[in-house]
């Protein structure tokens, strides 16, 4: 099966209040050309604007983007399989798990499918709220949960949490997934596109108002010399903070390869003809971990 | 106006002024009048009809808790350890290993005419199987390139064979806790959770929800009620839209539809604010066999299946503690805003921590809109303490328990789930009738099977399947309980109680109508009761004779 046929998906999860809504709405917006199916838990919350409507029925909205959100309706599982199954798949699902799910438990389901694949698990952290949260019996093991499911972790309403709360929270996830990559942010700050891998230039992340440089480092190299791909995984695997990392490489044999790492997941997939051009683009959270570059070229000697 | 006088060996009315009698008089689909021949013909001219002179009748029996899902299960194969009364009156014997299952599958597969069509069979339950697990490989003995699934009782679990296994990518996802592997780490097609679900629907074309409310199916459920001498059942929980009230009128109105149907509205399958204008808009829709107005909220998971939210200690195993379905903050909201809108709301709480938000949440709601005659009812509430049964009773919360759980899970609460001391307390129905609390049972159906005489069974002997008895003679109820709470009990629940629930003048002419007076069996037999068939507004509707 080629992989352009295997729709990547994206769980966002998160306790109530957390901000999945606004992230979502602003996927909605900022698709960059992308066709997404995003299901929602209602569509209540989501302000699609009325001239973007192209058709809606009770269950699901299509927009002149190209995107489709559909509610949970009564059945996330049907909502699921009407977008998988249409004639014209998305080219990109995004699930909302419900404030108490654990999104472990959905991405279980992208990944037991072969026609899907994972992309990544966000599950956003409410700067203001999460303390309370994980110092109430009844909340405790959940929230919990949608914290030791994430692939990357976003602590959002850093703009209004006090600064020893964000600290609180920071230092809180660190203990609870030391090493998990975490971004201090704001839902309307967030550069969706980027994160969702589905930004046609890791470099100038364009359509968010927000200066990518000061949350993020890049970088890129271009490199005709075949990549050995075992060492640039485990250089990958090692790099503290690296969000993704996407590009095509030689391979020693001929051909090439595809690399695509989201937030901690590796996918390769490859090309029978060497590619014309080889090149590499990284982002990461943070400050650029020193010798990471020199590690990198490394890999193509 | 036609009157016809029922006589029958004995009637049992459930009203304590008149509670025993010997006949019936129907007019227009109701109870005119219960008493002796001459008593009840008093009211002029009347059709004497002996049909019933050698049996004992009684108020048509209420299921207050089961879904229309069993109706579309029916028309797949049941391969469960227990035996189960299909709608046309046969009885599938247990099965007792995966070969019988294997065999019966083979039969299926080979009646079902399209080689491409899945094969779908349910009710597995291998907990009494030892080690021995369902594999990939005996599934491929029925049959190589149909797709296959089981699905376990709980409909929780799901066995696939090596078509359904080639059709995902579970051979690379061994690693999540929903894939079963085998000693190779390979998996064996056991499949638990959402990915079960997501699987069956996608690659075995199985849609559960949406058939339970298709003619076939509505059919299928109402003859399983009346084999079982239910005149009125529960779905307790529908989404209720359109098309499926309008198939669920359709259906219930037809004269020959052996059974009145209570369906309770999802209430967080939409925002309170739609879901209490939505619920409005149906109450007027209700008719004679088809009612709605209560709503349904799921608070937490199984006991069974580890999700029940428990109280400390916990689980006796040590497994995690289980799953809100809903944050219990935005339950309080969901609570208020129905109890505002003077809804009556039934409650599903397994565990004692979900027993105990529920009651604060209706505690909270009445404080804001008290409501006298509410009726709140929490249903399973299988690990109520004696304090909760006190709050119930001040607050006028009723209970329908689960006491089937006693006999089929009996032994695991012991040994697994809850230990010794909380199994021995697992749906108290003698705590409740202590404390007054309104009592129903129910079966969940398709969870167990419909049966109000087997369910009054586990409540008045709280045996488990191994022989174990449950609680000591406190929890007990006596058969007369046992009987008032599959008639009065549900119809209270309901709040259909003016209407159904006993037989007296001017309530629905519902009975039940048996073949063995179930005060004179030995109340070990009482599940035994053989059901001749039911009466429902005065239609008469006799068991197939298989
Ligand atoms: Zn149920």
């Amino acid at each position: 099966m080629s992989d352009r046929s295997v729709i990547p998906v994206s769980v966002v999860g998160g306790f109530l209040g957390a901000g999945k809504t606004t992230l979502l709405n602003r996927l909605l917006q900022e698709n960059e050309g992308r066709r997404l199916g995003v299901i929602v838990n209602d569509f209540g919350d989501i302000n699609i604007d009325e001239n973007l409507i192209v058709t809606r029925d009770e269950d699901m909205v299509s927009l002149a983007n190209g995107c489709i959100c559909c509610s949970i309706g009564n059945d996330f599982l049907r909502a699921l399989i009407s977008l998988v199954t249409r004639p014209d798949p998305p080219e990109h699902i995004v699930i909302e798990a419900s404030g108490v799910a654990d999104p472990l438990r959905i991405a279980a389901i992208a990944r037991a499918d072969k026609a899907l694949r994972l992309q990544g698990i966000f599950v956003l952290v409410d700067a203001t709220q999460y303390q309370t949260q994980a110092a109430d019996p009844l909340l405790v093991d959940t929230v919990r949960a949608q914290v030791g499911a994430a692939d990357l972790l976003l602590l959002t309403k850093t703009d209004i949490a006090k600064d020893d709360q964000t600290q609180a929270v920071g230092e809180l996830l660190e203990r609870e997934r030391p090493g998990v990559l975490r971004i201090e942010t704001t839902t309307t700050d967030v550069p969706v596109s980027l994160l969702f891998g589905f930004s046609a230039d890791l470099r100038t992340p364009s359509t968010t108002p927000h200066d990518p440089h000061a949350l993020f480092w890049t970088g890129s190299i271009a490199c005709d010399k075949a990549c050995d791909v075992e060492q640039l995984t485990a250089v990958l695997e090692d790099c503290a903070g690296l969000l993704r990392c996407k590009g095509i490489v030689r391979s020693a044999g001929g051909g090439g390869q595809i690399v695509q790492w989201t937030a901690g997941r590796l996918e390769l997939s490859s090309l029978e003809v060497a590619p014309a051009e080889a090149a590499l683009v990284y982002i990461g959270v943070g400050a650029a971990p020193a010798g990471f570059e020199r590690s990198i070229q490394q890999c193509f000697e | 106006m036609t009157t016809t006088i029922f006589s029958a060996k004995r009637i049992i009315t459930m009203n304590p002024s008149r509670p025993f009698a010997t006949h019936v008089a129907v007019r227009d689909g109701r109870v005119l009048s219960v008493g002796t021949l001459k008593e009840v013909s008093a009211w002029g001219d009347a059709n004497v009809d002996d049909r019933f002179s050698d049996q004992v009748v009684m108020p048509g029996l209420i299921e207050g808790h089961s879904h229309l899902v069993e109706g579309a299960l029916w028309d797949h194969t049941y391969v469960g350890y227990y035996d189960r009364t299909a709608p046309d009156g046969r009885v599938w014997p247990g099965l007792k290993s995966v070969d019988a299952v294997v065999e019966r599958l083979q039969e299926a597969s080979a009646a079902q005419d399209d080689p491409d069509a899945a094969l779908i069979g349910w009710g597995f339950d291998p907990i009494f199987f030892g080690e021995q697990r369902m594999h990939a490989r005996d599934l491929d003995r029925v049959s190589n390139g149909r797709c296959i699934g089981v699905f376990h009782a709980s409909l929780h679990f799901l066995n696939v064979n090596s078509a359904v296994i080639e059709d995902s990518d579970l051979a690379a996802s061994t690693d999540m806790q929903e894939v079963m592997t085998d000693a190779r780490g390979a998996p064996t097609g056991e499949l638990a959770g959402m990915v079960g679900m997501y699987l069956a629907m996608k690659s075995l074309k199985f849609d559960l929800g949406s058939q339970a409310t298709h003619p076939p199916a509505l059919w299928n459920f109402a003859k399983v009620c009346q084999l079982a001498g239910v005149t009125t059942a529960t779905d307790l929980h529908s989404p209720l839209d359109d098309e499926m009230v309008g198939r669920l009128t359709g259906e219930t109105d037809k004269a020959d539809f052996p059974l009145r149907i209570v369906s309770a509205f999802g209430g967080t399958l939409m925002p309170a604010d739609k879901g209490t204008a939505r619920i409005g808009s149906l109450v007027s829709k209700s008719t004679d066999k088809h009612k709605m107005g209560i709503v349904k909220l799921v608070l937490d998971g199984s006991i069974q299946g580890f999700t029940a939210r428990l109280k400390w200690p916990g689980h006796f195993n040590g497994a995690p503690n289980g799953l809100w379905y809903i944050a219990p903050d935005e339950f309080k909201k969901t609570v208020l805003a129905y109890n505002a809108a003077g809804h009556q709301l039934h409650i599903h709480t397994n565990g004692d921590e979900a027993t105990e938000l529920a009651l604060d949440a209706i505690e909270e709601a009445l404080a804001t809109n008290p409501h006298p005659d509410h009726r709140h009812t929490l249903q399973h509430c299988q690990m109520a303490s004696d304090a909760q049964f006190r709050r119930m009773a001040a607050m006028g919360v009723g209970v329908n328990l689960f006491s089937n759980h006693v006999y089929y899970w009996g032994d695991q609460h012991y040994e697994l789930t809850l230990g010794p001391d909380r199994a021995h307390r697992i749906d108290n129905a003698g705590s409740a009738v202590e404390h007054g609390v309104d009592l129903a049972l129910h079966s969940d159906a398709p969870i167990t099977a419909i049966g109000p005489l087997f369910t009054a069974w586990c409540a008045v002997n709280r045996v488990t399947s191994t022989g174990k008895h449950l609680g000591g003679d406190a929890e007990r109820l006596t058969v007369e309980e046992a009987l008032h709470t599959i008639t009065m009990g549900g119809a209270i629940s309901l709040k259909l109680d003016h209407e159904i629930g006993s037989i007296e003048v001017g309530k629905l002419a519902d009975f039940a109508v048996l073949n063995e007076d179930p005060f004179e069996v030995d109340p070990m037999a009482l599940k035994d009761v053989d059901v001749w068939g039911t009466v429902v507004g005065g239609e008469v509707f006799e068991a197939p004779q298989v």
